[in-house]
């Protein structure tokens, strides 16, 4: 309860920091200029446009939930804010775990504006059919088919949706790197630091090549050790990427999309506890 | 045992606790590893997705490592950061903006880097193989727009587009009619991007006349009664739409019947060529059961009443004995090939065939099949190919073959485009029945089956042949070449260099 109160407070708090507000603003900013590009056909100004907008929600959502993490804590501590509600019945895991669910509510809110934003513009754009350039003269002069529209609209609302839906808790994870850190370290640091694990993240699926590589066993057997010990320590970003599938929906995959999302959602889930139970550990001997 | 001993403040963990915390961490931890092992071969497969690879390969864990090796350079950082849509997209924005500032020059290998990166960019290699095909106008690089598509096909081999513009490059650019005739097939075959199972008319209708094209006159009716069928049931489904992508069986019900209505006209009137008054009348009798037919679909149409009555008065007169056979067209072609300057080349001449017929001019070094063989670099250094399609107008054509300007007026130098670094160069001049519009076919037809020429210059080849009503008619064109030293090319005084 007392988890819930602090998380809500804490999103509260968030929500008036310029600094998102301004990352917020960038992001709106930068979905209308994508609106720009109505001289190529439908079907190229769609592809360009979901691949833009979904890498500017992943990048400002990303900046956004590092911006408010790194500043959770040492923020109630600066203010000396933290004694007074320690001194209440809260234990100090509450504290800790209240403080990350109102950090990734931030980002939830901040995320799911832009997804909507994003959404509403798809859902305009998808009133011109698909076309290529074959078929492009004859679109034009076609009437909008409203069935058609709603239909196209739903299946583009769709993959945006599992595209946001990944990206967050991909972001969950980052905010949960970001408040634990931040018990060790200053903003700034903690900035670079939890914005390099992010980009190591991504590159994990080179890391658990490099581990099963046959050559790599023969020479020296402890490398693949610990490039598994490396690669299943450090959060595996690269799960995340679903990019393609949102971009390009009519390429075959064999895979459940949303069942996929679902896995990464766990994973992200997992991870993100296992991180904030260390933090709940290292806070809970914190000297504050 | 430290920590235990020391004095618990408010808020704080006791040992239990933290035991049970960390114990709860040894949990997440395994059930975090224990998820990206499941989370892993569909990554893999998103993976191989994005990169084209093909599929049913067996899952194993290196091949993310054999993928990463096959990455190009271009594509390696997007691909490490997962970021390979938008760069490629944004690099094609750039590209569309260098076309629409008329530099060219760039957009070849941009559109090949967007591919490398994300091969999945339908219109990028729509486009880009149109740019090399067409926007160049250096025909050398006509069959690299076809390479480029055919890498396009094979990437995107789920969806119709990129399969039917190939088979409208070969269509309409090369003329290779049997390959775009397979690249229209494979394509009525595939989806939609946005899932629907059968692709637009379109398609299946440039099929239909590509087949035409062929000379398999027989499958092409055929085709179009598949497509009308196809038409109708999608009708059935989707209302009436007589637009090129829906299911437009107007068009379909048009194309049907006049393919069989030319059909039996064109083999009537070989069989009374041949003197078969009998054949000749069967068929023009079906031409006016075949009018009856389409009249009660489309009552009192005023085409079809006009076909019927001609058919019937065919009929009439054959019966009366009034036999008509109209010999076989000896279309007499001469022409002279006159160097007016240096790297100019003009070629006039005389044809006995109907006007606004289509003589083809080709111009190219000797052995040029073989030596593009040598690889993209020594084709675009050394090697020179040039045709125009010329018309007939009262049984004259006349063009300047010129080999001393930038068709594109892009700039180049008339050595990029036409190095003539070849000794010798082949100039022909062909007259080629499949390329004529249809009211000339109506004289020659399909396969060239009215027409004929001095020895040597008739091509019978049979390994074009064309079929109608199940009989096999090789194609027959005119075709004429001559070879020319590069002296003859690029010699300074006005010269004749061939007069026939």
């Amino acid at each position: 309860m007392n988890t819930w109160v602090i998380a809500r407070n804490t999103f509260g708090d968030s929500l008036r920091k310029r600094v998102l507000l301004i990352f917020l603003l960038l992001a709106f900013v930068m979905l209308t200029l994508a609106l720009l590009l109505n001289y190529f056909t439908a079907r190229e100004q769609s592809t360009i446009f979901k691949s833009t907008q979904l890498v500017i929600i992943l990048i400002f959502g990303a900046l956004i939930a590092i911006t408010t993490a790194v500043f959770l804590i040492p923020n109630e501590i600066e203010r000396r804010t933290i004694y007074s509600i320690l001194s209440k019945p809260v234990q100090r895991w509450e504290f800790f775990l209240g403080k990350f669910l109102g950090g990734a509510m931030t980002v939830g809110f901040m995320v799911g504006l832009m997804s909507m934003a994003l959404m509403l513009v798809l859902f305009v754009l998808s009133a011109k059919p698909p076309t290529s350039t074959v078929d492009l003269g004859q679109a034009q002069t076609q009437a909008v088919n409203i069935g058609d529209w709603m239909h196209r609209a739903g299946s583009e609302m769709l993959l945006v949706l599992r595209g946001t839906l990944v990206i967050y808790f991909q972001l969950i994870i980052v905010t949960a790197i970001a408040t634990t850190l931040s018990l060790y370290l200053t903003p700034t640091v903690n900035f670079s630091v939890t914005a390099f694990i992010w980009i190591v993240g991504n590159l994990q699926w080179l890391v658990s090549a490099l581990a099963n590589r046959n050559d790599t066993k023969d020479s020296f057997v402890i490398i693949p050790w610990i490039a598994k010990l490396f690669y299943y320590l450090l959060p595996h970003f690269h799960d995340f990427n679903i990019m393609g599938s949102i971009v390009h929906p009519e390429v075959a995959i064999k895979v459940n999309h949303w069942v996929y999302a679902g896995e990464v959602g766990a994973y992200g889930v997992a991870y993100a506890l296992l991180v904030l139970l260390a933090g709940v550990l290292v806070f809970d001997r914190k000297e504050v | 045992m430290a920590a235990a001993m020391r004095p618990k403040r408010q808020g704080q963990l006791s040992a239990a606790q933290r035991g049970k915390v960390l114990a709860l961490m040894g949990v997440t931890f395994v059930a975090s590893a224990a998820i990206s092992e499941v989370v892993k071969p569909g990554q893999f497969e998103y993976q191989r997705a994005a990169l084209a690879q093909p599929e049913g390969e067996e899952y194993k864990e290196t091949q993310a490592l054999k993928t990463m090796q096959g990455t190009s350079f271009q594509a390696l950082m997007p691909t490490l950061l997962g970021v390979r849509e938008v760069l490629a997209s944004l690099m094609w924005v750039q590209a569309d903006d260098y076309f629409h500032r008329g530099e060219y020059r760039p957009i070849i290998s941009m559109v090949k880097q967007i591919t490398a990166i994300d091969p999945h960019q339908l219109d990028v290699y729509a486009t880009g193989a149109w740019h090399m095909a067409y926007n160049f106008m250096d025909k050398r690089l006509i069959e690299d727009g076809v390479n480029f598509l055919q890498a396009g096909c094979k990437n995107n081999s789920a969806v119709y587009d990129l399969f039917f513009e190939q088979g409208y490059m070969h269509y309409d650019k090369t003329k290779d009619f049997p390959a775009a005739v397979a690249a229209y097939e494979l394509a009525s075959q595939k989806k939609t991007t946005t899932g629907k199972v059968v692709p637009p008319s379109y398609v299946r209708h440039q099929l239909a006349h590509a087949i035409e094209k062929m000379g398999d006159i027989d499958r092409c009716v055929a085709q179009w009664e598949k497509n009308l069928e196809v038409g109708k049931e999608l009708e059935k489904k989707e209302g009436v739409n007589p637009g090129a992508a829906g299911p437009n069986t107007a068009a379909a019900y048009h194309n049907l019947y006049i393919t069989r209505r030319r059909l039996n006209e064109r083999v009537a009137s070989i069989a009374e060529r041949e003197r078969n008054q009998a054949e000749a009348v069967k068929l023009w009798e079906a031409n006016v059961a075949l009018a009856d037919d389409w009249l009660k679909i489309f009552p009192n149409h005023g085409d079809v009443l006009k076909d019927r009555q001609r058919a019937q008065n065919e009929v009439e007169r054959l019966k009366a004995g009034h036999l008509r056979p109209m010999s076989m067209a000896d279309l007499d072609m001469h022409f002279t090939v006159t160097r007016i300057a240096p790297r100019k080349l003009e070629v006039e001449g005389t044809i006995d065939a109907l006007d606004l017929s289509r003589v083809r001019v080709q111009f190219e070094d000797k052995d040029y099949p073989e030596r593009i063989k040598r690889g993209f670099d020594f084709k675009m250094d050394n090697c020179s190919l040039e045709w125009d399609d010329l018309p007939v107008n009262k049984n004259h054509f006349k063009r300047t073959i010129d080999l001393d300007k930038d068709p594109a007026d892009m700039e180049r130098t008339p050595a990029e485009i036409y190095p003539l670094k070849a000794d010798q160069y082949e100039l022909s001049v062909t007259y080629n029945p499949r390329l004529q519009a249809a009211f000339i076919q109506d004289r020659y037809g399909w396969n060239g089956e009215g027409l004929t020429a001095k020895p040597g210059e008739l091509v019978i080849d049979d390994s074009r042949a064309g079929m109608m009503n199940g009989k096999r008619y090789p194609l027959r064109l005119v075709r004429k070449v001559i070879t020319l030293s590069r002296e003859d090319v690029i010699g300074k005084e006005k010269k004749v260099l061939y007069k026939d």
